[in-house]
């Protein structure tokens, strides 16, 4: 599934820039990161306020939050995505040795897709409506591979031969459904090699059968490649399958961490605990009904 | 297919008189696509051969995949789009074939609310314009009747009344959502198709919504459809649940029986693919 395998922790040493000696502990360092929003009418939104945390080489950070807390914004600024013109990210985003706030496109373009991928959560966003997904799939590798396209394509086919769906070759998006295409999606993310997936939402559109063939796909990832998940998702299920450190946002900020397993057994933030018990509804549905009750005019 | 109260529509009903607010028999939609470069024109079918009952004050869960069809199916009940064949019953008229002018009247009586709330909502206009737009367009009240009423549905879903002048953009995703439930309200519907209108939410947002839902039904004897790929969410707000697969309907059952008794391959698929987290993490944790 992955030309070239993913990247290994002594090539990791090796491009970094730090002395010979040291040791790196984390792939992805994120330092204070504020995201400002400017806007016409309304005063600037901080959507993102000072936001410090690690992914470590082979580990998956859950990242939870209420919607329009962040998450979202802070997977599209690390990787340079935000509208330049629109928004002032500061702090530091190292990766690699490398710091990517202050990287020019060219460079950035490098790192998408090949170094880090990014899946959303609408694979028909992600997907050209008029190309046939072998093709995309060839797109990706050739955009970071010196090879023929021929050659590109023959390596598409292969990836989905991998994935057992060598048939969908062929198909064009339309005709999938939408749990395979975000299957198509998945390996264009992975074809490459990648050290770091962020993956954002990347169950939500799909229904529970969809969800389990992902979810099987994304372990399997994790197990062979050794990949770095950055997992932002609100789906309680997926977090607990995959998430070996998870953190909780709310309003831009960080409001709870650890590893998974601690804060499953024992969450502070109510809203870390409405998230991950969602089970027992009995527990959400008495945060909503108080809510109600008490004419709260709830503020997220 | 089994419901849970079906009877031949040529007998005569024995146990259950109550009529259903909107009934449809053998409904199919489809519509022509133009293939790219070929220019050849091909026939998709959205939905076929559906049957389906929904009765007052009650609420009928729609559970698929996207793309099985579910809301060009909301979109025909909703009087948006006419169905290509079978037949619409509301209040035990027949609207299938209804003009325009004359269905006009009946659009008030069923609301849509969508999945994003941002596209829905107009930005340029405040909270008491939108609220009020149904109002304009179907001609009724005054201005200042408007503006109260606008007060009084913001704070029946638990916003502000004082928020009136603000703009959708200043409101979070989960309260855009809850203008758009007041706006579809304001006409006083009987049925509220509700499409993925919790999707994009996180948690607490989608228990808010579906709660407020509930609280309205209560107050005002609504009916609801709900359409969604998320049988276990709406499993606790639903009383009947009818599931779609590749733009057919393959199972309806009151919500209990449908969990007890699942019949269809498909429907003991979604229902395998739900374990309970705990199971999941003493899976995973031991």
């Amino acid at each position: 599934m992955y030309i070239g395998g993913a990247v290994g922790i002594e090539e990791i040493h090796r491009s970094s820039k730090r002395p010979a000696g040291e040791m790196i502990n984390s792939l992805l360092e994120v330092r204070d990161l504020h995201v400002r929003f400017h806007s016409a009418r309304a005063a600037d939104h901080a959507a993102v306020r000072g936001v410090t945390f690690e992914i470590s080489p082979g580990e998956t950070l859950g990242l939870m939050g209420e919607s329009g807390c962040g998450k979202t914004t802070i997977a599209l600024a690390l990787l340079g995505l935000l509208p330049r013109h629109l928004s002032v990210v500061s702090g530091s985003v190292h990766f690699l040795g490398q710091e990517l706030l202050s990287m020019d496109e060219p460079s950035l373009q490098r790192i998408r897709g090949a170094r880090i991928s990014l899946v959303f959560q609408e694979p028909e966003i992600s997907l050209c409506p008029v190309m046939r997904v072998g093709n995309q799939i060839a797109e990706v590798i050739h955009a970071h591979r010196d090879w023929t396209w021929t050659r590109c394509l023959e390596e598409a086919k292969l990836a989905l031969a991998r994935l057992g769906v060598a048939e969908l070759y062929r198909a064009y998006p339309h005709q999938l459904s939408g749990g395979q295409r975000q299957r198509i999606v998945l390996t264009q993310a992975l074809v490459c090699g990648p050290t770091l997936l962020i993956a954002d939402e990347p169950t939500a559109s799909l229904d529970a059968r969809a969800r389990s063939e992902l979810l099987v796909l994304l372990r399997q990832a994790k197990a062979q490649a050794g990949i770095s998940v950055l997992l932002i998702s609100h789906d309680p299920g997926l977090q607990t399958s995959l998430a070996d450190r998870l953190i909780v946002i709310s309003r831009g900020e960080i409001v709870e961490e650890g590893p998974f397993a601690s804060l499953y057994r024992n969450p502070v933030h109510p809203y870390t605990r409405a998230m991950l018990h969602r089970d027992r509804p009995a527990d959400l549905e008495r945060e909503v009904d108080t809510g109600l009750q008490e004419g709260k005019h709830f503020e997220f | 297919m089994s419901t849970g109260n079906h009877h031949s529509l040529n007998s005569t009903p024995v146990l259950n008189t109550v009529q259903p607010l909107i009934h449809a028999e053998g409904l199919g939609k489809q519509y022509f696509r133009r293939q790219s470069f070929s220019g050849r024109r091909l026939l998709v079918q959205a939905f076929e051969n559906v049957n389906l009952r929904i009765f007052p004050a009650k609420t009928l869960a729609l559970i698929g995949e996207s793309g099985a069809g579910k809301s060009a199916l909301g979109r025909c009940l909703a009087f948006l789009e006419r169905p290509t064949r079978g037949n619409i019953w509301f209040e035990g008229r027949n609207v299938t074939e209804l003009k325009k002018n004359d269905l006009f009247p009946l659009r008030r009586r069923v609301q849509l609310v969508f999945q994003d709330p941002t596209s829905a909502l107009n930005p340029q206009m405040t909270a008491e314009e939108i609220i009020a737009e149904p109002l304009t367009i179907q001609r009724e009240g005054t201005r200042s009747e408007w503006r109260e009423q606008a007060v009084q549905l913001l704070e029946q879903v638990g916003l502000p009344g004082s928020w009136l002048r603000k703009r959708p953009l200043e409101f979070s995703g989960g309260q855009r959502q809850r203008l758009a439930i007041a706006r579809a309200l304001a006409l006083e519907p009987m049925l509220l198709i509700a499409d993925e209108a919790w999707s994009g939410l996180d948690l607490l947002n989608q228990e808010l919504i579906l709660k407020l839902f509930a609280r309205l039904q209560a107050a005002r004897a609504l009916t609801y459809l709900y359409i969604s790929h998320d049988l276990q969410l709406l499993s606790r707000y639903s009383d009947q649940v009818a599931v779609m697969y590749h733009g057919q309907i393959v199972e309806q059952k009151e919500t209990a029986d449908l969990f007890a008794h699942p019949e269809h391959p498909y429907t003991r698929d979604l229902l395998a693919a739900m374990p309970p987290i705990e199971s999941i993490y003493r899976e995973r944790f031991g």
